[in-house]
């Protein structure tokens, strides 16, 4: 197998995976959910296959497009049914509630009290009790609502101060 | 919806222009899987005893038994054992017939065998294996 052939086929495969992702409307890695992650894996073993010529393009074409368009399938489905989307996607889980953790969602996410403090930590956070909602979304990250006596002071908080004064 | 028609569109044109490059430009090595990779892939099925596998590298897989491709491992095993370096080159090819050589090569030796392709509904296919 000659280098430029190897390199041809690159080429086209590069071309046929650009066009299908910019023709799918993918969002950004850092905004994938774990199915994103995993089309993204099939995908991947798929050009491995057609740069060493050991399926041909006409059945890379077919696999990697079938795969796109399951996927865009999928994604009108979770668009169009609540129901669907948590099916496939799962859904975000309340990790911490007024500073106290979910021992339940804990165990479903598979995450340790290390894990949970962790993620607190990266939120700049250094004491649980500031959190009244710590959630794990589906992309599997972690938000932050801090309770309201927690809050990064405002404006108002200092208008209410003066008015408090006697 | 747009971006269904607009996936199913650009799957089209690769299919499209794959059987255009194999069946009306003639290419048999670029847009399909040249014969030393289906030798080499088949060599592989047989070695790793997936002889089901393997028999689908024929153009006809009913005229090949299983037991046909285990005697193939077994002289394979006989002669090099567990190969652990597998490399194909064509020989000889035209648009319709093609010859590889597949050699074997493992701690214990090495093993060569010339296997001859057709060119059957655009995919290279093996009709005989000589060591």
């Amino acid at each position: 197998m000659t280098l430029a052939r190897i390199a041809i086929r690159a080429l086209v495969a590069y071309i046929y995976l650009l066009t299908l992702t910019r023709t799918s409307g993918k969002r950004v890695i850092s905004e994938a959910t774990p199915f994103d992650m995993l089309v993204s894996l099939i995908i991947g073993d798929l050009i491995d296959d057609a740069l060493w010529a050991e399926v041909s393009a006409a059945k890379f074409a077919a696999a990697a497009g079938s795969i796109c368009v399951i996927d865009i399938l999928v994604t009108i489905g979770s668009r169009r049914s609540r129901w669907f989307h948590k099916l496939v996607n799962g859904h975000a889980r309340v990790l911490i509630r007024n500073g106290v953790n979910e021992r339940d969602a804990m165990r479903s996410e598979q995450l340790s009290e290390a894990d949970v403090d962790h993620l607190v930590r990266l939120k700049c956070v250094d004491d649980r009790e500031e959190i009244a909602l710590g959630v794990m979304e589906i992309d599997h990250r972690m938000s932050v609502i801090r309770a309201r006596a927690y809050e990064p002071a405002q404006r108002r908080d200092g208008k209410r101060v003066r008015e408090a004064q006697p | 919806m747009r971006a269904l028609i607009g996936i199913v569109a650009t799957m089209a044109i690769l299919i499209g222009a794959s059987m255009l490059a194999t069946e009306t430009l003639g290419d048999r090595e670029l847009f399909t899987s040249p014969p030393d990779v289906v030798s080499e892939g088949f060599i592989r099925e047989v070695v790793t005893k997936r002889y089901s596998r393997a028999r689908m590298s024929f153009s006809n897989p009913d005229a090949v038994s299983d037991g046909d491709m285990r005697r193939l491992a077994g002289a394979i095993e006989d002669r090099v054992g567990i190969p652990s370096r597998f490399e194909a080159e064509t020989i000889a090819r035209d648009d319709r017939h093609a010859r590889t050589k597949v050699r074997l090569e493992s701690a214990k030796g090495s093993f060569e065998l010339e296997l001859s392709l057709d060119w059957s509904k655009g995919v290279w296919k093996v009709y005989g294996v000589r060591s």
